[in-house]
């Protein structure tokens, strides 16, 4: 009898795990946004450099010497579904600006932001009054399956830290999140009935996260390697909802910064530890950058996802394309390689 | 240590079961043949869910196989995106625009009784309605009559299920469907029409069917929009109720024709 309890909560249990929905893109959940982000993913914990304003891995942040204020908008492809994209996050959409967003029926991207902030001596902040992220993906052209996914997020980040001895360091960021969203998955004649009104509701997301870093870097090395293990992710969220999973990620890294006459190198990897490693880009990225001038150069290399790109950062304005490509198998165990290319215009205020 | 046992057991089952029941075998396939559908590949995405019907009786196995069998017959709603936004084929809208009538006034009898003009009447009316259906769906393809046991297939998945998403769906097809056998009816009525509208004419009978056949689709597309739309199903079912009268007249005229057929013979 005891047993046959067991069985059953067993069987109970893989019923509840083989439950599934929609879960929103894994590059919109995991990595940094804008021009590094997308080019480097995962490897940008490895490397000293910033995504955007502020460096991915807090623990860099103890390195910080300089002071710099910074304003930046960074405007990705697609940028013409701004409006509509913003208004599905905002349960604003109306059936034409659904139109609108469906028109071309075919996989779409967008990814803007705003940010602003300062970087000083050991410490750093930046607010991200805007992200705006959107992909769609159409499938069945006999009667289309839709997988959309729009979110609003307002951010704000502040990082400090600090060196415990000439080789250590550390760094905390504590990050703040308010996101709306819209992410469902369904036939389009789903939502073009009354019943399907629901499938536009969007929904809210506060979260707060604390996220530690610490380095190890060993002084009077020509190579300069630097070591780190951060942990992203971690905190507190309102509610969670199974459509963006937020897992903490543990990411061990390491990375050599030769010096070099002209200009700066910097190669590295990353090991990231979380739930869904046998999903996506795997554990493992490569990155590097070389930096001349106003020129940055830039590339990863993971299992299934790899990107490259260039970007100019001028006194000003900064520009730059980044190429990403993106492997994947599908139902029927085909590989499939989906590669896009990312254009980005910033201005530094 | 049997307990000990035990729990590695449980552990094992849990952790194996995650791995690989992610998905229910029906899920599993929908999202194959979703992908044979992709790659054009029909055939095979309906062998495959023809199959898994068998077992798993889902309704997404229906809507995804009917959308196979949709798709193979030529029927992409990809490309009619913007017609079924505020779909609305078989509304009454009464445009400006004037069709022909089946039958002209000027070829009945004079000496017709006034029932049968009467009913005649109504049978000119439902034709205009199908002429004027047909241009409101333009945009819809037609259907060559060997692809259509496909269309009809793709309807009679969709008659299972109970969505409004579904029914929004089959209307579309029985759109399709209706489109289809207008330009059937549309050959037979202009042989017809060569013969002087001739009563004897062997074909008459068969359009006599044909247009009850059409009228039945009519009143099955608009019971499926009643349910798709329920704020307007009342609207709905008043519009089906005078195609399925339509209908009935059509049908007593078959009965007539019977009659018409024994007077053609003796006139032979």
């Amino acid at each position: 009898m005891h047993k046959q309890k067991i069985i059953v909560f067993a069987a109970v249990l893989c019923g509840a795990l083989a439950s599934h929905s929609y879960e929103a893109p894994y590059r919109f959940l995991s990595g940094a946004p804008g021009l590094m982000g997308t080019g480097l993913r995962q490897s940008c914990y490895a490397l000293d450099v910033p995504t955007d304003i502020l460096p991915c891995n807090p623990a860099f942040i103890a390195k910080e010497k300089e002071r710099r204020f910074n304003g930046n908008l960074s405007l990705g492809n697609n940028v013409s579904y701004l409006k509509e994209a913003t208004e599905l996050s905002q349960g604003r959409a109306d059936q034409k600006s659904i139109q609108t967003l469906f028109q071309d029926h075919e996989n779409n991207e967008l990814q803007t932001q705003i940010e602003l902030g300062l970087v000083q001596e050991t410490f750093g902040w930046a607010i991200t009054p805007v992200l705006v992220n959107y992909s769609t993906s159409f499938h069945n052209q006999a009667l289309p399956k839709i997988s959309l996914y729009a979110s609003l997020e307002e951010s704000a980040r502040l990082q400090f830290g600090s060196y415990l001895s000439d080789d250590w360091s550390y760094g905390v960021q504590l990050r703040y999140v308010h996101r709306r969203f819209v992410a469902s998955q369904f036939y389009l004649t789903d939502a073009l009935v009354p019943d399907g009104r629901y499938l536009f509701e969007p929904k809210q997301q506060y979260l707060f996260f604390i996220e530690p870093g610490v380095m190890y870097a060993p002084k009077d090395s020509p190579l300069n390697p630097e070591f780190t293990i951060a942990l992203a992710n971690s905190g507190f969220v309102n509610e969670r909802f199974s459509e963006i999973p937020v897992e903490p990620e543990f990411h061990f890294t390491s990375s050599i910064n030769p010096e070099f006459e002209y200009g700066r190198f910097s190669l590295g990897v990353d090991v990231n530890f979380n739930k869904k490693l046998r999903e996506g880009p795997g554990p493992l990225t490569l990155g590097g950058f070389y930096e001349f001038g106003i020129l940055r150069l830039f590339g990863s290399l993971a299992r299934d996802e790899n990107g490259v790109g260039f970007g100019i950062f001028n006194t000003w304005w900064n520009m730059g394309v980044a190429h990403r490509n993106e492997t994947y198998l599908n139902p029927l165990d085909e590989s499939i390689t989906i590669s896009k290319t990312h254009l980005f215009l910033g201005i530094e205020i | 240590m049997k307990r000990i046992a035990l729990f590695f057991y449980m552990l094992t089952m849990i952790l194996a079961c995650h791995k690989v029941a992610n998905k229910t075998p029906a899920e599993d396939h929908t999202a194959k043949a979703t992908t044979y559908i992709d790659q054009g590949d029909y055939s095979s995405a309906i062998e495959l869910l023809e199959d898994t019907l068998k077992h798993e009786d889902t309704y997404e196995v229906r809507l995804v196989l009917a959308s196979a069998y949709a798709g193979r017959a030529g029927v992409k709603v990809e490309n009619y995106w913007d017609y079924l936004i505020g779909f609305d084929a078989f509304a009454k809208d009464k445009g400006p625009e004037s069709f022909p009538d089946l039958v002209p006034a000027d070829v009945l009898p004079e000496n017709l009784e006034d029932k049968s003009k009467e009913q005649l009447k109504i049978l000119n009316e439902n034709f205009k309605d199908l002429q004027r259906l047909e241009k409101k769906a333009d945009k819809v393809p037609v259907v060559a009559e060997t692809d259509r046991p496909d269309l009809v297939r793709a309807r009679e998945l969709l008659q299972g299920t109970s969505t409004g998403s579904s029914k929004l769906y089959r209307s579309l097809l029985t759109v399709v469907l209706v489109k289809s056998e207008i330009q059937d009816g549309k050959a037979l009525v202009t042989a017809w029409s060569d013969k002087k509208f001739d009563p004897c004419f062997p074909a008459v009978k068969g359009l006599s069917t044909w247009l009850s056949k059409v009228l039945y689709l009519v009143s099955e597309g608009l019971n499926d929009l009643g349910k798709a739309y329920p704020d307007d199903n009342a609207n709905y079912q008043a519009m089906r109720a005078d195609v399925d009268k339509g209908n009935v007249y059509t049908r007593q005229l078959l009965s007539y024709q019977k009659t018409a057929d024994t007077l053609c013979t003796n006139k032979k």
